[in-house]
């Protein structure tokens, strides 16, 4: 599954804010919410790379950003991407001609044993610059950074998004919607249509009229609804 | 019941570091804060940015006899992530004045002491976020010197741990609840703190907002009623 857009979701029921789940998007408009597991999981951000130019740049890929309004995070369609961006960011031009302890006081400036954690893992010289680091003590560096980052698994719920794929009408109004998806379908009521419409789960577009009703039109750029004999 | 709030963004608050820290964060010195941000935002990149520097402080708990705030300061101003501190204020009324409330004026014997972070390791142990969890634990000892950011609300003392102390900087805060009647025996049953939050509560005078969403959620609740 290719996730093309990303956004915060709510925190579970219990949960802080900073514990927000982050739902992803592919390109039928299936979402899947990741909830529980570490923040960097979460985000397919394995190095914790904050929303910024660099991070949130078309280079990168990353497809939208998740957090609360003080602390947010890139979001990646998947772990290789995210790490990409750890990666090309430790060997661009503000990390790489650092010393590894210089490279972790700018990752981390109020945590004095992050480098201490980085040595015993690896057993780099923490003197040596990152750009000095031949490839297999490079994999060790950013694993070592990875690992105090934190990459938990935690949940991840598949919603499905479905289509009406038929209407019935009466004296030239629509009553009923034939709501699918890959596994079938089933007619629904127009109230429950668009119910499942708000909830995000339909491709359709809820009209709310001035007396109060509402009516379900076809998402921009797709096909009228079909009647159905 | 009678409800009334505070919620603060205030540039006031405490110490607030650990022995882990290079350079100690002084949480009651903001522009000195603000001015090293100024500083940092000139030498980084700009692909670094956007840049901010926000703070909150919001009441946890808040009534005549008692108050809790817990702060939260989130600085960006470099790659990755910038950095990020937890701030726990509590106060209580000791003559007519608001004293400061320090988990060592709660805990006072070195038995009490293991016992909050005993429990508190435990707790850790149990979060698969944590360092303590998992086939790799990064940590498996709690420090003393780690428990020291706290607040209370009406049922609770609720421990926060500072960023990478006990887990990764995103997943914060990591906390402990301990729900008052398991802290009955362990704790200084002497400190003047217990009788006024139990006048408190029981006056029903007090706001009680750990969990917000929780909190409007109940406001909501009764303004239905």
């Amino acid at each position: 599954m290719v996730f093309v857009k990303a956004q915060t979701g709510p925190a579970n029921i219990g949960d802080p804010i900073s514990k927000f789940t982050v739902q992803y998007f592919d390109e039928q408009g299936n979402m899947t919410i990741r909830s529980d597991g570490s923040r960097a999981w979460r985000c397919n951000n394995p190095g914790n790379l904050h929303r910024s130019s660099y991070s949130m740049s078309k280079k990168r890929g990353a497809i939208g950003f998740a957090g609360d309004s003080s602390d947010e995070y890139a979001v990646y369609p998947d772990k290789k991407t995210g790490h990409e961006a750890l990666v090309v960011m430790l060997k661009g031009s503000i990390y790489s001609p650092k010393t590894l302890r210089a490279a972790m006081e700018y990752y981390e400036p109020k945590k004095k044993d992050y480098i201490d954690i980085i040595v015993h893992r690896t057993g780099l010289n923490p003197e040596r610059t990152i750009k000095s680091l031949n490839d297999k003590e490079f994999d060790d560096f950013w694993k070592a950074i990875e690992f105090v980052e934190s990459w938990e698994e935690g949940r991840a719920d598949f919603i499905d998004k479905k289509y009406i794929s038929g209407v019935h009408k009466k004296r030239g109004i629509i009553f009923e919607y034939f709501v699918q998806n890959l596994q079938g379908g089933v007619w629904l009521k127009k109230e429950e249509a668009i119910s499942l419409a708000q909830e995000g789960k339909l491709h359709a577009i809820v009209v709310h009229l001035k007396n109060g009703s509402a009516y379900l039109r076809p998402e921009h750029g797709a096909k009228p609804f079909e009647l159905s004999t | 019941m009678k409800k009334w709030g505070l919620h603060l963004l205030l540039p006031f608050s405490l110490l607030s570091c650990t022995q882990k820290e290079s350079k100690p964060v002084n949480m009651d010195d903001l522009s000195t804060l603000k001015k090293e941000f100024l500083q940092q935002i000139h030498i980084s990149n700009v692909k670094e940015g956007p840049f901010s520097f926000n703070y909150q402080f919001r009441t946890i708990f808040s009534s005549k006899e008692v108050i809790s705030l817990f702060g939260t300061l989130t600085v960006h101003d470099r790659l990755p992530h910038g950095w990020q501190r937890y701030e726990g204020k509590t106060f209580c009324i000791v003559n007519d004045q608001y004293k400061e409330v320090a988990l060592d004026d709660l805990f006072i014997t070195e038995i009490q002491k293991e016992f909050l972070r005993k429990t508190c390791e435990a707790h850790l142990k149990k979060d698969p976020t944590s360092y303590f969890a998992g086939n790799e634990p990064l940590r498996t000892t709690l420090s003393q010197d780690d428990i020291r950011t706290f607040v209370m609300d009406d049922q609770y003392l609720i421990v926060i741990f500072q960023p990478y102390s006990v887990g990764g900087c995103g997943d914060g805060p990591f906390l402990v609840k301990f729900p008052f009647s398991d802290l009955q025996g362990h704790w200084n049953s002497l400190h003047p703190i217990h009788s006024l939050l139990k006048q408190a509560t029981q006056s029903c005078a007090f706001t009680s907002s750990w969990d917000l969403k929780q909190f409007y959620e109940g406001l909501l609740e009764e303004h239905n009623q």
